[in-house]
């Protein structure tokens, strides 16, 4: 019960920063692009290259079939319709390990600073670049299926829960680096192994029944079945699966949350 | 009596000196779990009130814990035991410019302090001139911060501290930077902030600049308050101690 308490007034003083929260976020994306040849362009060239190098290796050389619910046959926009999420969800989870650290001088010596800001200021940062690539996404499907349906937009809902999710997991990932400073390492190779353990690249008939059950079980599977099924077929995730992401993506947030509060009070001291 | 803007009641603290950090995660979230850190109490038993336009000094050696007890009551780092009760907006001249950004330029931090320590854009607007005629840069506003001297930069950080409408100015030998003239002005601002009704806990090795500015002190030994009271009587007894 009182790390419900806890958690209640950790995001009453969330609330409380907004306006920190927004100022801190539109420097960390001027500070990604400032100095920069291309500035603020690499938000759309980067994920353009992104989809260029796997479209040719998995949509050309090792062409799979998607599968028939997406309404579309084209395979290279089965891949593309993942491939956004994932960036955005693998790009800001290797990021927010490393936050605490880099901003060192916040958490050791500004008086007062909610240092729980810090993850959140790297997830809508990485928000900004997602939704340029969505954007991207639409236009990528309007081309090749010369359809454009407002039902699209449904992705939006789902990008809220990706962002609920990653905003939990940055809480936890930021804060064990501050303790274990392997964890962004353990990071990489960890994305390395999720990204071939959730279809994003491959079509999920190809798995066995039961290891299909297992990667079931992640609520990334879903976000990312999700964005495919709204921007190829216009539609939502069957009700149970969207229950799943739903209140999965909560209970990440929330535990994410106390686990983050529980170790704040030592940062200062071990960073 | 005032009502009491700062009130710290038998505040401890306590370092563990852990070989890993790692030790230290497995402690918190595994309890049962004792891992052999050394311990070490930098403050113990420290009890003082500080009431509304009141201010503190806070005198003692190298180590005795003065540093300690600014950051547990600016909020940075918490205390192991006791309470500190603190009601207002903490100001902190501890580590000046902590938030700035060597990328941008000096007005984009000026905004971004403000927006860190709880103002909105149209706040800091306000105020953005008071800041910019404090510190004297001129035309630097406009430059990268990196670009500034150490001067500028320190004359930058101050200005943005002492302009956010704190109720509670927390200072550490904060008085030492600049020149002369600058120095001259700071304590100028600090003072003109007392009569304002504001509150200070100012910490120095200076008993000149503490008998000016203070109304009651603190001296610490090795964590413990071992004299208080008027700033004249604490400050000759501790530089009897030292002779």
């Amino acid at each position: 019960m009182t790390n419900v308490k806890i958690f209640f007034y950790f995001m009453k003083n969330l609330y409380a920063v907004r306006f920190m929260l927004t100022a801190m976020a539109a420097r960390e994306l001027k500070a990604t692009y400032v100095g920069s040849f291309f500035g603020f362009s690499w938000a759309v060239l980067n994920p353009v290259c992104q989809i260029a190098i796997y479209g040719v290796v998995f949509g050309i050389f090792m062409k799979g079939a998607a599968p028939p619910q997406y309404g579309t046959d084209s395979f290279f926009l089965y891949l593309v319709a993942g491939l956004i999420p994932w960036q955005f969800l693998a790009q800001t989870m290797f990021a927010t390990t490393t936050v605490l650290l880099t901003h060192k001088n916040l958490v050791k010596r500004a008086a007062g600073f909610p240092c729980e800001v810090l993850p959140i200021v790297t997830v809508i940062s990485n928000l900004v670049s997602q939704l340029v690539s969505v954007a991207l996404l639409f236009a990528i499907v309007i081309i090749f299926t010369h359809r454009a349906s407002p039902s699209m937009l449904l992705v939006l809902i789902h990008v809220f829960f990706l962002v609920v999710i990653l905003v939990g997991i940055g809480w936890v990932l930021s804060s064990l680096t501050v303790f274990l400073r392997d964890v962004p390492q353990v990071m990489a190779l960890l994305l390395t192994g999720l990204f071939f353990f959730i279809p994003v690249v491959y079509s999920p008939t190809l798995v066995p029944k039961n290891i299909l059950f297992i990667m079931k079980l992640n609520p990334l599977y879903h976000v990312i079945e999700a964005y495919r099924l709204a921007c190829l077929a216009g539609r939502l995730l069957p009700l149970p699966d969207m229950a799943y992401l739903a209140v999965s993506s909560f209970v990440i947030f929330g535990l994410g949350g106390i686990f983050f509060r529980k170790l704040k009070p030592v940062f200062a001291e071990v960073i | 009596m005032g009502s009491s803007v700062i009130s710290v009641n038998d505040l401890g603290k306590r370092f563990g000196m852990y070989s890993k950090p790692s030790q230290r995660l497995w402690e918190i979230l595994f309890p049962f779990i004792k891992t052999h850190g050394r311990q070490f109490w930098a403050l113990k038993n420290v009890s003082f009130d500080v009431k509304k336009g009141g201010t503190l000094g806070v005198i003692g050696r190298n180590g005795s814990g003065k540093p300690t007890l600014l950051q547990i009551v600016s909020g940075v780092l918490c205390q192991t035991s006791g309470t500190v009760e603190v009601n207002g907006k903490v100001s902190a001249l501890l580590e000046l410019g902590a938030g700035f950004h060597p990328e941008f330029s000096g007005r984009d931090n000026v905004y971004m302090n403000g927006a860190i320590m709880g103002l909105t854009r149209k706040e800091t607007k306000a105020r953005f001139e008071a800041i910019a005629d404090f510190a004297e840069i001129g035309d630097f506003m406009e430059q990268p911060v990196k670009t500034y001297s150490s001067g500028m930069f320190v004359r930058l950080a101050f200005a943005c501290a002492i302009n956010v409408a704190p109720d509670i100015l927390v200072i550490d030998e904060a008085l030492s930077v600049g020149d002369a003239y600058f120095q001259h002005k700071c304590m100028n601002k600090i003072i003109e902030f007392r009569k304002s009704g504001g509150t200070i806990q100012f910490a120095s090795h200076d008993m000149d600049a503490v008998k000016r500015l203070c109304d009651s002190t603190i001296l610490l030994s090795n964590g413990a308050v071992i004299r208080s009271g008027d700033p004249a009587a604490v400050t000759d007894f501790c530089q009897s101690m030292d002779m």
